[in-house]
């Protein structure tokens, strides 16, 4: 039978565009409301991870959101509010439904559900905010809002462009890097609160390094010679459709375009034009960022 | 004078309501191409259809004619059936979301006759509640159902006739077998066999009585000790090696032969506890229509450790090959290779990549593959990927031009891992696991360009050769089936939701309509009032199209 995978991977082929635009598609849904934990071993916990990216991946994707309307990673799950009841699901299935009965153990099952909730889990204990040496949030928002020009790209809550991705929740814990892990690579673990300010400071720094399809930026060149730029969201044979520089929702046939390729990111680098502590605060108001994004 | 009466009523009942499609119609379905009476129009599934109102020149004025809108599909289940026309009247399944519904409709206006409904018990499928389509034969319609029931219904009224369970669980778990197949009906037998290769299932195919539904032979796809092919297999994995049957079976009437594509072995993804060619998985096996005998068989993929199904729809035709004429069979396989073989012997005539593979090297000079990568611990990269060059989607041939046309993904890789494991009832059963870029059905957006790998086309093959004639590319990969007419036309769809007519010389781009939902089945012609009309499924409705007025 067929059986089936997954996953947009990210490769470095992919032009980059700035901070966050990269795997956004990984959406970590903090609930707050973080059920009773049994302690495993990080040896555990790995093992879980294991097993996860070995059967369950096919589905539902390396992030456990390739099934629409279900994220395994947010920490929430349709049918299930305990622990005990999301394992009894991997153990004896979803009847009527794709979902099939797995030949897990009690305990396989259990570091499972350890390793999916791990993350919604660090949400908060590895919360970028938590990260040692960050500068000043407050400091950071001024610099967002003001010499860093940020809102004329990014938007954050009701405030800013819509041109570049959202970063409302980009404080939240992101897998980087390939989406899909083969068998013989370790499973992705929920990055540190270092790791995720690490990251933001690179998207600063150098924001062509890694992106999300989606986020990538193209450019077209109409036969009239006319120049469109913007997001991808949707392409097929005949036409293209677009975010563009101007927030328009665009479709253009491919017919009518002399180029079309994706692009180096608009975003420029801060290497050079915020000062480190400017750019400390600025990684610290980032990672304050932690909207729940739908 | 009672039982004169009695005689003169029955000879009247015979000649009134004389069965509406009798064995000889579907030998002769290529004498009546207003019909579409089998899933590939013929018994030999070249889906050709000889009507020729719409041709290269006029194919721009089609328009939508009806739509018959089914209930959602859930999952990864897609509207895969064939549909078929008898007299006028269309007959199609949709896939048990939560019910199979058949409806007998008007295939001129879409508004149904009747509906009968069947929900199953609890099943597994790996891959979708999927459904390929009815069988038709007499008064009666086939249909096999996931959770192994062989269902009979009188195709006038809608009726149930008989329903045979075939499989009965023992595991208190959802059965581990699912019929997912459109049956193949010969003479007076309804032959099928079970999906379930994930699962640990020992495939078959079995024949069952029309009339009843009684089991009339079976064929282990996995020979049992003592019989020939069983030294294929290690100590006892013969019992859990998978062979599974999912896609419909092609016949050949002089030859009495009935041609079966055999599913992956199990645990797809580790062949260490089967060491061995693993017959007859991966195969093409031919078997005796009235006794199930094996007479030939050729192995695509022996020792199969990249899920490399042999499930296509095997073509069937008497050609001109290499000059000489010769009772072909034409199979684009999920590894990637176009074959030709002899179908009355099974002489392996020709094989060639149609996309990038890297799995053999060559053949030797028995036409067996020359491994070239093996499945590791820690992962190998194989061309094409896990779903393959092609897979279950229809192709076709049309005799006018002599091409083969293929729905084909390009430029696909998996990377393949093996592991240990037990096989345990009621649970997958997959030794490993493999990655790939992109999913089991179409997502609603797609910003993946062509020059990324993994896009669909659709290729014309010289079967004389193995080279491609032209390519129809996509943005996306497709898992559309192909039509092709007698006046040059070939009609497919994708998964961005197009349905396309192509010209079947060289492959130009002469209609197309978004029809908003990807198309997973094989298009149908046929004919009602001399007005021809073309149906193709896409998403969760069956669209028709015919000529503007």
């Amino acid at each position: 039978m067929p059986f089936v995978l997954f996953v947009a991977k990210i490769s470095r082929r992919y032009a980059a565009v700035g901070v966050g635009m990269r795997v956004l598609v990984i959406v970590i849904v903090f609930t707050g409301t973080l059920l009773a934990q049994h302690a495993f071993t990080p040896e555990e916990m790995a093992e879980g991870g294991r097993l996860f990216q070995s059967n369950c991946t096919g589905c539902h994707g390396s992030a456990g959101d390739q099934i629409q309307g279900i994220a395994l990673m947010s920490g929430k799950f349709r049918r299930a509010t305990t622990d005990e009841e999301v394992a009894a699901i991997i153990r004896k299935g979803v009847p009527g439904t794709a979902m099939q009965p797995f030949n897990f153990t009690e305990q396989q099952a259990a570091i499972i559900v350890a390793y999916l909730k791990s993350f919604a889990a660090k949400s908060t204990t590895n919360s970028a905010a938590n990260a040692p040496n960050l500068g000043n949030a407050a400091r950071g928002k001024e610099v967002f809002e003001g010499k860093g020009n940020c809102l004329s790209c990014h938007r954050v809550g009701e405030n800013g462009s819509r041109v570049g991705p959202d970063l409302s929740s980009i404080g939240l814990p992101r897998l980087s890097g390939a989406r899909f892990v083969g068998f013989g690579a370790p499973p992705p673990s929920p990055p540190t609160a270092a790791a995720i300010a690490a990251q933001l400071e690179r998207d600063l720094l150098d924001p062509d390094s890694d992106i999300a399809p989606a986020n990538r930026t193209f450019r077209a060149v109409l036969k009239d010679g006319s120049v469109v730029t913007g997001r991808v969201l949707n392409l097929d044979q005949f036409t293209v459709q677009l975010f563009d520089s101007k927030e328009r929702l665009l479709t253009l046939q491919r017919a009518d375009l002399r180029e079309f390729g994706n692009m180096k990111s608009p975003m420029p680098s801060y290497r050079d034009k915020l000062t480190a502590q400017e750019l400390s605060d600025l990684v610290a108001y980032l990672a304050s960022l932690k909207s729940e994004v739908k | 004078m009672k039982l004169r009466l009695s005689i003169l009523l029955v000879l009247l009942a015979t000649t009134l309501f004389a069965q509406q499609v009798p064995f000889e119609r579907l030998l002769n379905a290529n004498k009546e191409p207003q019909n579409w009476l089998t899933y590939g129009g013929t018994l030999f599934n070249q889906r050709y259809s000889l009507l020729n109102q719409i041709t290269t020149d006029n194919v721009k004025n089609l328009e939508l004619q009806w739509v018959l809108q089914v209930r959602a599909m859930d999952g990864t289940t897609k509207f895969e059936a064939t549909p078929l026309v008898v007299d006028g009247v269309m007959y199609t399944v949709k896939p048990p979301t939560p019910a199979y519904e058949v409806v007998a409709l008007d295939a001129a206006t879409g508004r149904i006759y009747w509906t009968y409904s069947y929900t199953p018990a609890e099943s597994r499928t790996c891959c979708g509640r999927n459904n390929k389509g009815l069988a038709i034969q007499g008064d009666r319609l086939y249909l096999a159902t996931i959770d192994t029931h062989l269902i009979s219904i009188d195709a006038k009224t809608g009726r149930e006739i008989f329903n045979v369970k075939v499989e009965s669980p023992n595991t208190g778990l959802p059965a581990d077998y699912s019929f997912t197949v459109t049956p193949l009906v010969v003479k007076d037998k309804v032959i099928l066999g079970p999906a379930g290769g994930e699962y640990g299932i020992r495939g078959y195919v079995a024949a069952f009585d029309s009339k009843t539904g009684n089991e009339k032979w079976r064929f282990h796809v996995i020979p049992e000790p003592g019989e020939p092919g069983h030294e294929t297999w290690g100590g006892n994995s013969w019992e859990h090696g998978g062979g599974s049957i999912w896609t419909p079976a092609s016949y050949d009437p002089e030859l009495n032969l009935v041609y079966w594509g055999t599913g992956n072995a199990g645990p797809d993804w580790n062949g260490d506890p089967r060491p061995g060619d693993n017959l007859y998985t991966c195969s093409v096996v031919a078997l005796d229509a009235d006794t199930g005998k094996l007479k030939w068989h050729y192995q695509f993929s022996p020792h199969d450790e990249f899920d490399y199904d042999s499930t296509q729809v095997p073509i069937l035709a008497d050609i001109e090959w290499q000059r000489k004429p010769r009772k072909v069979m034409m199979w684009a396989n999920r590894n990637g290779i176009f074959y030709v073989l002899d179908r009355a012997t099974g002489e392996f005539l020709l094989g060639k990549p149609f996309v990038k593979v890297n799995w053999t090297s060559g053949f030797d000079a028995k036409g067996k593959p020359i491994r070239a990568v093996q499945s590791s611990t820690s992962g190998v990269r194989v061309y094409p990927g896990n779903q393959g060059g092609t897979n279950w989607y229809n192709p076709a041939f049309n005799p006018r031009t002599g091409l083969f046309y293929v729905p084909t993904w390009e430029e696909t890789s998996s990377v393949f891992s093996k592991r240990e494991q037990e096989y345990k009832p009621g649970t997958n059963f997959a030794g490993g696991g493999f990655t790939a870029d992109v999913g089991l059905t179409a997502t609603n957006t797609y910003t993946r360009t062509e020059d990324e790998g993994y896009y669909g086309a659709i290729k014309a093959i010289d079967p004389n050769t193995g080279d491609i004639k032209w390519a129809y590319k996509m943005s996306q990969v497709t898992d559309s089936g192909v039509l092709t007419t007698a006046t040059n036309l070939v009609f497919a769809g994708g998964r961005e939701g197009y349905f396309y007519a192509l010209d079947a010389r060289d492959g130009k781009l002469l209609w197309k309509a978004m029809l908003g939902g990807q198309v997973a089945n094989g298009p149908i012609s046929y004919a009602v009032n001399g007005k021809q009309y073309v149906s193709v499924a896409a998403g969760n409705g069956l669209f028709t199209f015919a000529l503007k007025q």
